[in-house]
């Protein structure tokens, strides 16, 4: 067992590497000058020779590398040219608010994704089992904008139901700060009031919706897919034969080991959203990560994007450590080879 | 190649007859269909060209004239959609074949070669992986620059690394066969038996991987020329047609919902299709 987790953590290590290697290399391989793409275009030369030397861009790549990682161990990802912010102050606005977002849209798309591919697979071929398939194939064929923009248009603009867009109607509560960037928790922990939560859950919603569709038909598939290979086994028909009620047969017995690939396709997916919200971030004007990487896209903004991608792609990564590490916890029989 | 084009032949019977008893698989063939002719035929059956502007009449409504009604510049909604086809197909055919074709290369490499080779590219398609595939693709096109063209490039790169994954699967399990070992023993190449021997078995699966890739490339491009990342606003791809009606707010909203259902649809043709084509090559997932 330590020796599984040991090989495992020690793998991820050259992984971590790689990523930071890349996101350091994006500064030189983003088109123009690197010092034209910190400043921006008003950057005079003088300032430019400024900053060459600063950041030691005059010394060679290796030693550039070096420098980069110091920094970032620090915790310092540089400034934005575009804002003139530290890029380490504005992403702990930005990452919150993705990691809100994802909780929020993983939520919902494993609670209706099981259930759904559980009662699918316990009645094959009937109603709920086509809804179940159907919605699958739906929720990856459908483009996540329109789907925004939709719900937009019917629940925000007809119905006037939900807010349009934002994280707090900040009109409301203009003296409302974050510290955390966790509007939900602070509003419950620090502000304890009960309609700042109802305001800031009432802009989560459709977000949160949208955005758990693609997982949720995935999440739904695989269910269905792995329940239906688990219910077919003899130690089912066993327990159906001992007389246990159908709901524990089905849930105590074959729900559990049918878990693993459930939890992949959860963890896969909860890694995806961490970078991968951009649209959904879009059409609802919520300020988080992936919609930080498109600003910084749009002027060609290098600090932002290197810091962006280092971090979505470490998340990915630990994300999908911690999977595999889960697996020895969720089935006995790994830890036992292992030992073995 | 006289034993390939037998082989499709069969293949081709096969899978024909296995689509008469699957019903989602029609339902795929219709929709593509009825977008390719769509793309084929926009020439003729559109009433106006892609670009053509009628002078004063912005956000028509639909009309005998203007069936679906004009955009923000006067130009006939229905004809652009109908353009559109080429233009999205295009893109996310290309954007495909060059996932494919850097994937299998990838893949099967890889898979033949085995030891050092094989941990050498696998890793770097680890590396690949590590980063969401859009964002791996925002990135792309932040590095090339925003077209239209680069979207392929982008696309088609993000896409690569789960091709190679599965090419190389399929390799390792050819790689181990008899007719294989028959081919070494003859004294053939490396590249001989690559390309004339493993590859052509390896067929059928890649085109399931490519009518299944087909949806995630069209969603993908639609999704970045969204974002303003495809270039030129104007030509009529419908994930850039779907963008300019946001941008119009209200007005542009009918614009939005018919582009976004053409890419729906389109979407749905080709998971359908590429859903019925992998059961019929793996008959233990017929049941799922």
């Amino acid at each position: 067992m330590l020796t599984y987790i040991l090989r495992r953590v020690m793998a991820t290590v050259p992984m971590l590497l790689a990523i930071s290697l890349a996101s350091f290399l994006l500064l030189h391989m983003l088109p123009g000058d690197p010092t034209t793409i910190l400043l921006g275009q008003r950057a005079t030369a003088e300032n430019k020779r400024e900053l060459r030397s600063r950041l030691g861009l005059d010394k060679p790549l290796p030693e550039q590398y070096l420098l980069y990682m110091s920094d970032v161990s620090r915790g310092e990802f540089g400034e934005s040219h575009r804002t003139n912010q530290l890029v380490a102050k504005e992403l702990r606005q930005r990452v919150p608010a993705t990691i809100e977002l994802a909780i929020a849209a993983m939520l919902i798309a494993t609670l209706v994704g099981v259930s759904l591919g559980v009662l699918a697979a316990v009645k094959p071929r009937s109603l709920v089992d086509f809804a179940c398939l159907s919605m699958a194939l739906v929720g990856v064929s459908l483009p996540v904008f329109w789907l925004g923009f939709l719900a937009q248009k019917l629940f925000a603009g007809e119905m006037r139901l939900l807010p349009f867009s934002g994280r707090l109607d900040f009109g409301l509560w203009p003296t409302f700060s974050s510290d955390t960037g966790f509007y939900v928790l602070d509003a419950l922990l620090v502000y304890r009031n009960v309609e700042l939560l109802l305001n800031v859950l009432a802009h989560l919603t459709l977000p949160a919706i949208v955005l758990s569709t693609v997982p949720m038909a995935l999440i739904a598939r695989i269910t269905r897919a792995s329940m239906l290979e688990t219910l077919k086994q003899d130690y089912v028909r066993t327990a159906r034969a001992k007389g246990a009620s159908p709901s524990t047969v089905v849930l105590k017995h074959a729900l559990r080991n049918a878990l693993i690939p459930i939890l992949t396709a959860v963890a896969t997916q909860f890694g995806y959203l961490l970078g991968g919200a951009v649209l959904t971030e879009t059409i609802f004007g919520w300020p988080g990560l992936g919609r930080y990487v498109i600003e910084a896209i749009d002027v060609l903004d290098a600090r932002p994007l290197q810091a962006s991608v280092l971090l979505i792609a470490s998340a990915f990564v630990l994300v999908n450590l911690l999977t595999d590490l889960s697996y020895a916890f969720i089935d006995p029989r790994l830890r036992k080879k292992e030992a073995a | 190649m006289n034993e390939l084009s037998v082989f499709v032949a069969s293949s081709l019977r096969d899978f024909a007859r296995f689509l008469k008893t699957h019903r989602p698989a029609q339902a795929g063939i219709l929709l593509i269909a009825l977008v390719l002719a769509a793309a084929l035929f926009a020439g003729w059956v559109a009433p106006y060209g892609p670009m053509e502007a009628v002078p004063n009449r912005f956000f028509a409504p639909a009309s005998l004239d203007h069936l679906l009604g004009t955009d923000s510049q006067g130009r006939d909604l229905f004809s652009r959609l109908l353009y559109g086809a080429r233009y999205t197909l295009a893109v996310a055919l290309s954007a495909t074949l060059l996932s494919l074709l850097a994937g299998s290369v990838i893949g099967a490499v890889a898979g033949y070669f085995g030891r050092w080779v094989d941990t050498l590219l696998m890793r770097f398609i680890d590396f690949m992986m590590s980063f969401p595939s859009f964002l791996l693709a925002c990135v792309a096109v932040a590095i090339l620059g925003k077209s239209l063209e680069n979207l392929i490039w982008a696309v088609g790169i993000a896409g690569a690394p789960s091709f190679a994954r599965q090419v190389r699967a399929e390799v390792l399990r050819l790689r181990s066969q008899e007719f294989v070992e028959a081919a070494l023993s003859l004294g053939y190449g490396h590249t001989r038996i690559l390309v004339r021997h493993i590859l052509p078995n390896c067929l059928t699966p890649i085109i399931v991987l490519g009518t299944l890739g087909m949806g995630g490339s069209i969603l993908s491009v639609a999704g970045l020329a969204f974002l303003g990342l495809g270039g030129d606003p104007f030509v009529p791809e419908w994930g850039l047609m779907l963008k300019l009606g946001w941008d119009q707010s209200s007005q542009g909203a009918f614009q939005v919902g018919v582009s976004g259902a053409c890419i729906l649809v389109t979407v749905l043709g080709f998971n359908l299709f590429g859903d019925g084509l992998r059961d019929w090559l793996d008959p233990r997932s017929r049941s799922r």
